[in-house]
């Protein structure tokens, strides 16, 4: 089987008191073994709450999955028991966050934190956990690790307590590892090491990436495929050089242009005029059409397919993929 | 251990051709621990920054966390006082003006702040937030500080019927642009600008960069922009002074740092910048390690730790901050041997 994730028609929703937040409402998308896939949108788009659901770490209430398949090496997340649960968390998929001081445990050092994962999911003895935790240290680029499994993570700096948390996430050796902004309480200097880290790791260790970011510079350099989303769904979906090269969804092309560039003359910034919908009061048909320059009245009518067309391309847009087209699931 | 350095900078007059011109600025926070609460040290967050602004043109101040720029930006307005150093302002230096002409000065020098959640004070509107420093200043009241709020509310595309609502009506975008419109009310010459876009996504990043730059040419503002993005940071700068352990290390047209970066730090920070263009391949620095403590700066060179060039001289002697010509400063032992090609 060459897939190892596959997402079908996802819905997450959270019920608040303003109304029903459609958080997540109808994603579809696959990840390949091995493969980096890119998750990008604005912040609200849905991107966390999509890995979450792969987790199953909605918090409910008030959040929900309502609908749609998570399918891990074919067999769906969703018809399986919390220990059942448990286990695929810690073996098979694992997942890192923007701010590794909220993930980590201040009352315990690294080296702890990591051989309790290890002891966990390889069954060792502590002590034999404990050497293993010194050996992810130095894995992971944290110098001096004999002495760093000792420290607790209020002593060391953003940087390194990322490392730890790659560390502990790669200490069952996932299939999948879900990465939620994982460079963007960092500095670019420090990001840099993360990023090359990362790639090592890949390389090394033959997992699957799901990357998430809203830094088209950090998709560009790490993933082999990219989905765009907007307000809770898929919008675009290509390779990674065709997307950057031509973009097709206008949403994606605004984004792509509003960006300075470094290596471009200075020039005035395109804009994407408006801002990213309430989320309890999407507009009707496609949710992008107040802020699209294309848009026509089907648009404000009717909600367009996510059509595919070809070469891994899908794109749900009227204008540019004539949404008449039937979907291709 | 004395300090070496390679020239003392003298004090010398301030340019004539500048609005605002930083010399030898130091800012360092006192620490203290043990039982006795005693000083135990200091925290060195600006540690002799010199620099100098046109009217009408953007400075942009870039670096990374914790390297001074905030602080920078704070002691230039006077919201903290200086330890050491000279800000002059159309030639005065600010730290000789007594209060009341401090406070007339401070209607030329203006801030707008990062967070636009926590910069903007909840339980006032919109319209006694931008118009708050009217009132302060004498400058207008009643009906025609009513009028003046919305033109500015109109000139920073917000809805002038809006002035009655409350900040948290409003998404980051607009806060930001609330910001804007409370920064411009006195027709200030100057405006700091620290991280006005940081906390922004990218499609509403764009729309206060092109605000922040028709405001400019309407109203022949000088800006000095702090953010720690290179590439926002090159896009609406004129010139960009590189900040590293605080100090500016390198200060050039904002072309010119692109194409030829003279010191290693600048090197390795325009290296690190993932591209938006999967199909191009950079030549990648990484920087071993993380910034040394402000606490403690390594002798010498501040950078020499992490530099892949350092030779023996940048463990010991300071590098002076020095034109090699045509205004592209730089603080680096190598530069004599790194000049223009
Ligand atoms: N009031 C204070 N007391 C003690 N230390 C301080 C104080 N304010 C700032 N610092 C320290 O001074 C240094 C410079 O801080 P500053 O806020 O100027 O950095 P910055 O370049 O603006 O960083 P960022 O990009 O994170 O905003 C840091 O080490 C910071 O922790
Ligand atoms: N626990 C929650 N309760 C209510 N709404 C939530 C919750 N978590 C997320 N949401 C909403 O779901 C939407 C998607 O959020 P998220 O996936 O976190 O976005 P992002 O793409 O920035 O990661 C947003 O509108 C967010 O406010
Ligand atoms: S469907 Fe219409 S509104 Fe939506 S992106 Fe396409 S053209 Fe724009
Ligand atoms: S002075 Fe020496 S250590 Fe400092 S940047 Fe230049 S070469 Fe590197
Ligand atoms: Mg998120
Ligand atoms: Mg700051």
């Amino acid at each position: 089987m060459k897939q190892l994730v596959e997402l079908k028609d996802l819905k997450t929703y959270f019920y608040t008191e303003e109304g029903v937040v459609k958080a997540v409402d109808g994603v579809s998308f696959q990840i390949e073994r091995g493969e980096t896939l890119g998750v990008v949108g604005e912040s609200g788009c849905g991107k966390s709450v999509t890995a979450l659901s792969i987790l199953r770490l909605i918090a409910s209430p008030p959040g929900k999955i309502v609908g749609g398949n998570i399918l891990f090496e074919g067999e769906d997340l969703l018809l399986k028991s919390e220990a059942q649960l448990r286990d695929i968390r810690g073996n098979d998929i694992a997942m890192i966050f923007q701010e590794p001081m909220t993930s980590l445990n201040p009352v315990y050092t690294c080296g702890e934190q990591i051989a309790e994962a290890i002891e966990l999911h390889q069954g060792l003895s502590r002590r034999d956990a404990l050497d293993e935790s010194v050996d992810m240290l130095r894995l992971v680029g944290i110098p001096l690790p004999e002495r760093r499994v000792r420290e607790y993570p209020h002593q060391l700096s953003g940087g390194m307590r990322q490392r730890v948390m790659i560390a502990m996430a790669l200490s069952c050796n996932p299939k999948l590892l879900m990465a939620d902004e994982p460079t963007t309480a960092l500095d670019v200097t420090i990001q840099a090491q993360i990023l090359e880290l990362m790639k090592k790791l890949k390389q090394e260790l033959g997992m699957a990436i799901m990357l998430i970011t809203h830094d088209l510079g950090v998709i560009a350099e790490m993933a082999k495929r990219v989905v765009v989303m907007y307000a809770g769904k898929v919008v675009e979906e290509a390779d990674a050089v065709n997307l950057f090269r031509q973009p097709i969804h206008p949403y994606t092309e605004g984004l792509l242009n509003s960006i300075p560039r470094l290596h471009r003359p200075r020039g005035r910034l395109h804009v994407i005029t408006g801002q990213v919908p309430n989320p309890v009061n999407l507009p009707p048909g496609c949710s992008f059409h107040p802020r699209c320059p294309l848009a026509e009245d089907i648009c404000r009518r009717q909600e367009p397919l996510l059509v595919e067309l070809g070469g891994g391309r899908r794109v749900s847009c009227w204008v540019r993929a004539g949404g008449s087209r039937k979907e291709v699931a | 251990m004395p300090r070496r350095r390679e020239a003392v900078v003298p004090e010398f007059e301030p340019r004539s051709d500048a609005l605002l011109e930083v010399q030898e600025l130091r800012k360092w926070f006192p620490v203290t621990g043990g039982v006795f609460g005693r000083q135990v040290g200091n925290v060195k967050a600006v540690d002799g920054v010199n620099f100098f602004i046109r009217p009408g043109e953007t400075l942009g101040l870039v670096g990374e966390s914790g390297c001074g720029k905030t602080t920078t930006g704070r002691v230039i307005l006077r919201l903290i006082e200086p330890t050491e150093g000279r800000v002059y302002f159309e030639g005065r230096n600010v730290f000789d003006l007594n209060r009341e002409e401090m406070r007339r000065l401070r209607r030329q020098m203006q801030i707008i702040f990062q967070d636009p959640y926590s910069s903007l004070n909840p339980r006032m509107t919109v319209g006694d937030i931008v118009g708050e420093a009217l009132e302060i200043h004498g400058v207008a009241r009643g009906r025609e500080k009513g009028n003046r709020v919305q033109d500015l509310l109109e000139v920073v595309g917000l809805n002038p019927q809006h002035a009655r609502r409350y900040p948290h009506e409003f998404s980051g975008g607009q806060r930001q642009r609330i910001g804007v419109a409370r920064a411009l009310a006195l027709n200030p010459k100057l405006i700091i600008c620290d991280e006005p876009v940081s906390a922004l996504d990218v499609s509403i990043q764009s729309q206060i960069l092109n605000l922040l730059e028709d405001l400019q040419s309407e109203f022949k503002l000088t800006y000095l922009f702090i953010a720690h993005n290179l590439s926002v940071v090159k896009h609406i700068s004129d010139r960009v002074g590189v900040m590293y352990l605080g100090q500016v290390v390198e200060l050039c047209q904002s072309d010119e740092l692109f194409a030829n970066p003279l010191h290693p730090y600048t090197e390795a920070l325009m290296s690190a910048i993932p591209l938006p263009d999967p199909e191009y391949r950079q030549e990648r620095i990484i920087l071993e390690g993380d910034v040394p403590s402000p606490m403690h700066p390594p002798m010498g060179c501040h950078f020499h730790t992490r530099c892949r060039y350092v030779m023996p001289i940048c463990r010991e002697v300071e590098p002076a901050f020095i034109d090699v010509g045509e205004e592209h400063f730089a603080a680096c032992h190598l530069r004599k041997t790194r000049q223009k090609q």
